[in-house]
């Protein structure tokens, strides 16, 4: 009797100890590190600890994707800092949902070397989420984008398809994708990520699972909020809701998969489109003027984001370095930009990269140089060539630079200050790596009399480099070994042909921030050199099309 | 009545347990991470313990299901080879181990507690294992015995994973290890006592049964699981030969069937309930030529089985295991180290010969502070239910306790390879098993260096 309740004594003191136990554990499920206590929340604490025993060797200590094993992976692991996100619920540019985030982590990322994590628990998941979140100075100055409505599935037609497949040609699909859906379009080989890195486009017939997911749900969310970080744009503003759906139906006849679709489109002997003829064919003649897609608005997909427009860049400049395209004139039937040089900046070795400058429409700019547009990692500071130097881009052939007018005015009607997050950001890029990075401090967007005008206030001297990329129309500045320190990274514009200005960093060192400008019409370009470091872009209608 | 049986018998079942705590070959496989990047603290509580992402690759035949799983991802100076070796310093402890008497070698043995220590090598482990092709999957682990440096294989198997698509179905043909609560290969006590568990190869004194749990068997299995591996089942059949190569046992085939259900409980990480049994038949006699037994000519198999339940509870950094376990074995099996016994040959049984019948309880406990500190210990009994001939007193012979305390350090946690510092402290009490009848301890104390690469 005596063993029984000295065993009973024993059990229950166990059983009691039990939830102290538990109580007093700070690390989650999986975790097991014990974390600072900090100014970390209760659920950042955990995830920290979950983030040291899953993710650190891939995603790194500092979050910046450069981990143990980050040089080895391709793709390459996430940069948290510079917070883009692929897989995201909510429009182009801003930040996923909490849920966005832990969907990717249970679900992992098909073709890479990120697994689904769904062993772990809900619990952990939410954790590792918050602690993610302490990457980027974004996430205490944005709020998640409000996530895209996805209207009911409706039921695939015959009609359905067909139109789906109009979408795939009207909108350009092939130039990545190919006309039959295989990754292997014209742009494909010269696809970069947000890091410059090459990507793949992706390949229909490889699979039925895509980055974000499996569903036709999830497929309608990829084009409508784009991938971020990769060169696949968000099509919102150019696809009706329905016809997203169309398109939906139409890609999924191409994956090896039995679905209604495939059997509609088996019965229907649909055949791969031709991008030679129709309306994406026009892509495909030759002409000058005609060297690019037409910058249409309705015609085009909206910018992906900051991050997207890097590849994007790299992307389309890329062939411009074949030997055969420095001659004069227009790109022929290549879809990629003209990218004209300003007859008045010599391309000597110092300022080539630097001067880069080009036509913000689809003009072509006839007669122009074709220099290479530089990459970002490219790219070297110049500061000594900074004074007098102009950039500029012009419609119908390069226009001659303009020099900055003396009584230049700027009257910011968006005008950003810094924020202690991102004195953040700096101290990450530029103490902690030991980098005397630039830092993009502030950035005015100016109405003015025939145009607008861009200010980028730099905290020293800095040559950007100039670019325009299609499809969508965009200008582009990146300025070389700049970190920006801007809490906001979306600046929307709304008239005078710019949709937009985006602000986004490469995560690479030295680090390269990239200025993109969404335009709705060609406009023509120039960049002159400020006060103080600063650096102005005119913005002008270009002939023709005001 | 009591039982004696020769000295030999005694000797043998030591050296079963001395042998058996030195041959695991604990499957934490660097290659693996490796292969794909993620420290071991990603698939491993501490390693070689497995966590539920760990047992989900694993389950899912060494793939992360993310279709880059193919050696065709990988570089091609990958080679997915691992080795793990744990030179030691260890002391021996047994008790009331009967010895010539020293003074008197001619004359009547004596009690003795025999004590020894020294450096040691465990043997070396070759650990190679991965993908051939999406959704086939192999391992293979050669091992190096320490003491003779013969080469065996402990697991060659090669598996076909999600077959039609689906986890449920995977089929792995080969050598390999059952589908169990707590995995053998993988345990976190190294030492001669603690490093085996009681519930895989305790059978009673004189039983001549062979099949041990933790030996890798010969066979096929047909595994199944949900997506998030919650829900898992495992069905094999494998040779009646405990893994032994060549045949040269009976002729019969075991089966096992082990279910479990695992599910979340908040914060506190994935708790988990489980059954399994297993049956199979031994054979008693051997057909022979010239007296001498002809190998695989096994006849007279008589039954056994082995029936379990287990819970795995997990209350964050803290995890504890239960496992209770049945088993059984048959007349002849159970008194088969007597001499005669066979079942072509009944008259040979003692009178009151009967089946046995033991139970077996585990507790495993462990603290994973964090996954370069690790704390278990671990409590095992068995108890017998009913000796191999009834009326035997005392009714608790052979009865055994054991107890394992540890901890393991890790000083470095990456992708590229493992070291762990690990102290050991194990003892077993068994009663009245001496060969005057009295209760033996048996204790090893282990320290050294565990590494993989």
């Amino acid at each position: 009797m005596q063993t029984v309740n000295r065993w009973t004594l024993l059990g229950s003191l166990l059983l009691s100890l039990a939830p102290v136990l538990a109580h007093g554990q700070n690390s989650g499920t999986g975790s097991g590190y014990h974390t600072p206590r900090g100014n970390f929340t209760a659920a950042e604490q955990r995830g920290h600890g979950i983030y040291l025993r899953y993710c650190v060797g891939c995603h790194g200590v500092l979050g910046d994707g450069e981990g143990e094993t980050g040089p080895y992976i391709d793709p390459k692991p996430r940069n948290f800092i510079a917070a883009t996100f692929r897989c995201r619920s909510t429009p182009t540019g801003t930040l996923p949902t909490d849920q966005d985030l832990e969907s990717t982590i249970e679900r992992g990322i098909v073709n890479s070397n990120m697994p689904s994590w769904r062993p772990t628990s809900v619990q952990d998941r939410r954790d590792l989420v918050a602690y993610i979140k302490t990457f980027s100075p974004r996430w205490k100055t944005e709020k998640p984008g409000t996530p895209i409505e996805i209207p009911a599935e409706p039921e695939v037609t015959a009609e359905r398809i067909k139109s789906g497949q109009a979408l795939f040609q009207k909108l350009e699909c092939w130039k990545c994708h190919g006309a039959e859906g295989r990754g292997n379009g014209p742009s494909a080989e010269t696809l970069t990520d947000d890091q410059n890195r090459p990507i793949k486009a992706f390949n229909f017939h490889d699979g039925t699972r895509f980055k974000c997911g499996s569903t036709d749900r999830d497929l309608y969310k990829i084009f409508m909020t784009g991938l971020d970080g990769t060169p696949m744009p968000s099509f919102a503003d150019n696809v009706k809701p329905d016809e997203a759906w169309d398109l939906v139906f139409y890609l999924r006849t191409l994956q090896p998969m039995h679905t209604k679709a495939k059997a509609i489109a088996e019965q229907l002997g649909l055949r791969p489109i031709n991008p030679g003829a129709g309306p994406g064919g026009q892509a495909q003649e030759k002409g000058e003027g005609e060297s690019a897609p037409r910058v249409s608005e309705g015609a085009l997909p909206r910018a992906s984001s900051q991050a997207a427009e890097v590849q994007s860049a790299s992307t389309e400049s890329k062939p411009s370095v074949a030997p055969d395209s420095g001659s004069t004139g227009a790109q022929g039937n290549s879809p990629n930009p003209v990218v004209a040089q300003s007859p008045e900046v010599q391309p000597t070795p110092e300022a080539k990269p630097a001067v880069a400058a080009g036509s913000g429409g689809a003009e072509g700019g006839t007669g122009a140089v074709n220099p290479p547009a530089a990459q970002p990692s490219q790219a070297e500071p110049a500061p000594e060539s900074t004074p007098g130097a102009t950039v500029t881009g012009g419609g119908k052939g390069a226009s001659s630079a303009v020099n900055p007018p003396a009584d230049l005015t700027v009257r910011p009607t968006s005008r950003l200050s810094r924020t202690p997050a991102a004195n953040h950001t700096a101290q990450r890029l530029s103490t902690i790596r030991r980098l005397p990075a630039v830092e993009l401090r502030q950035l005015a967007v100016t109405d003015k009399p025939g145009g607008l005008s861009i200010e980028l206030m730099l905290s020293g001297p800095v040559l950007p480099q100039l670019s325009k990329l299609d499809s969508p129309g965009r200008v582009v500045m990146d300025l070389p070994n700049t970190v920006t320190v801007m809490p906001q990274h979306r600046i929307a514009v709304g008239k005078d042909g710019a949709k937009a200005v985006r602000v986004g960093m490469d995560g690479q060192v030295p680090p390269t921030t990239r200025v993109v400008v969404d335009l709705t019409r060609p406009l023509t370009y120039e960049m002159v050199p400020g006060s103080d470091n600063s650096w102005i872009l005119e913005l002008r209608a270009a002939p023709g099309n005001k | 009545m009591a039982l004696r049986f020769p000295r030999s018998v005694w000797a043998a079942i030591l050296l079963a347990f001395v042998v058996v705590g030195s041959l695991r070959n604990a499957v934490a496989i660097p290659a693996f991470a490796r292969k794909y990047g993620l420290p071991c603290s990603a698939c491993h509580e501490a390693w070689p313990k497995l966590n539920s992402f760990g047992q989900t690759f694993k389950d899912n035949g060494y793939q992360l299901m993310n279709d880059r799983d193919e050696p065709i991802w990988q570089n091609p100076s990958y080679w997915p080879i691992a080795m793990r070796v744990t030179p030691h310093w260890h002391y021996e402890s047994a008790g009331h181990q009967t010895v010539d008497n020293p003074a008197d070698p001619t004359g009547l043995p004596i009690d003795k507690t025999i004590n020894t220590s020294g450096f040691d090598l465990t043997g070396i482990d070759i650990l190679t294992g991965g993908t051939l092709a999406k959704n086939i999957s192999f391992l293979l682990v050669p091992s190096i015995e320490s003491d003779s440096g013969t080469v065996g294989f402990e697991s060659a198997n090669v598996r076909f994973d999600n077959l039609h698509g689906s986890p449920w179905l995977n089929v792995k043909f080969g050598k390999f290890e059952l589908d169990g609560p707590l995995s053998e290969k993988r345990m976190m006590s190294f030492s001669n006592v603690g490093g085996s568990y009681l519930y895989f190869h305790f059978v009673p004194l004189g039983d001549t049964n062979d099949f041990t749990f933790g030996e890798n068997q010969l066979g096929v299995e047909l595994m199944g699981h949900s997506l998030d591996d919650h829900t898992r089942f495992a069905l094999s059949m494998v040779s009646s030969t405990n893994g032994n190569l060549g045949l040269a046992g009976g002729r019969s085939y075991d089966g096992y069937v082990h279910v479990s259900q695992g599910f979340m409980a908040g914060n506190l990480g994935l708790q988990r309930v489980g059954a399994y049994f297993l049956s199979g038949m031994r054979p008693t006699f051997f057909l022979t030529s010239g007296g001498e037994p002809i190998p695989g000519t096994g006849q007279g198999n008589r039954s056994f089985y082995r029936a379990g339940a287990y819970a795995s509870i997990y209350l964050g950094r803290f995890d504890v295991t239960g496992v209770f376990q049945r088993a059984s074995d048959n007349v002849f099996l159970a008194n088969g180290g007597l001499p005669g016994v066979a079942a072509n040959n009944p008259g040979a049984l003692p009178a009151g010969a009967q089946g046995a019948m033991w139970d077996t309880g585990t507790i495993e406990a462990h603290y994973t502070y964090s996954p370069k500190l690790f704390f278990l210990t671990r409590y095992e009994l068995a108890r017998m239910r009913r000796q191999p001939v009834a009326g035997f007193a005392p009714s608790d012979f052979g009865n055994a306790d054991v107890v394992t305390v540890g901890y393991r350090y890790y000083p470095f946690m990456h992708s590229r390879a493992g070291l762990a510092w690990h102290q050991e402290f194990a003892t077993e009490l068994t009663k009245h098993t001496s060969d005057t009848g009295l209760n033996q301890r048996t204790s090893s104390y282990f320290m050294g260096f565990d590494f993989a690469f």
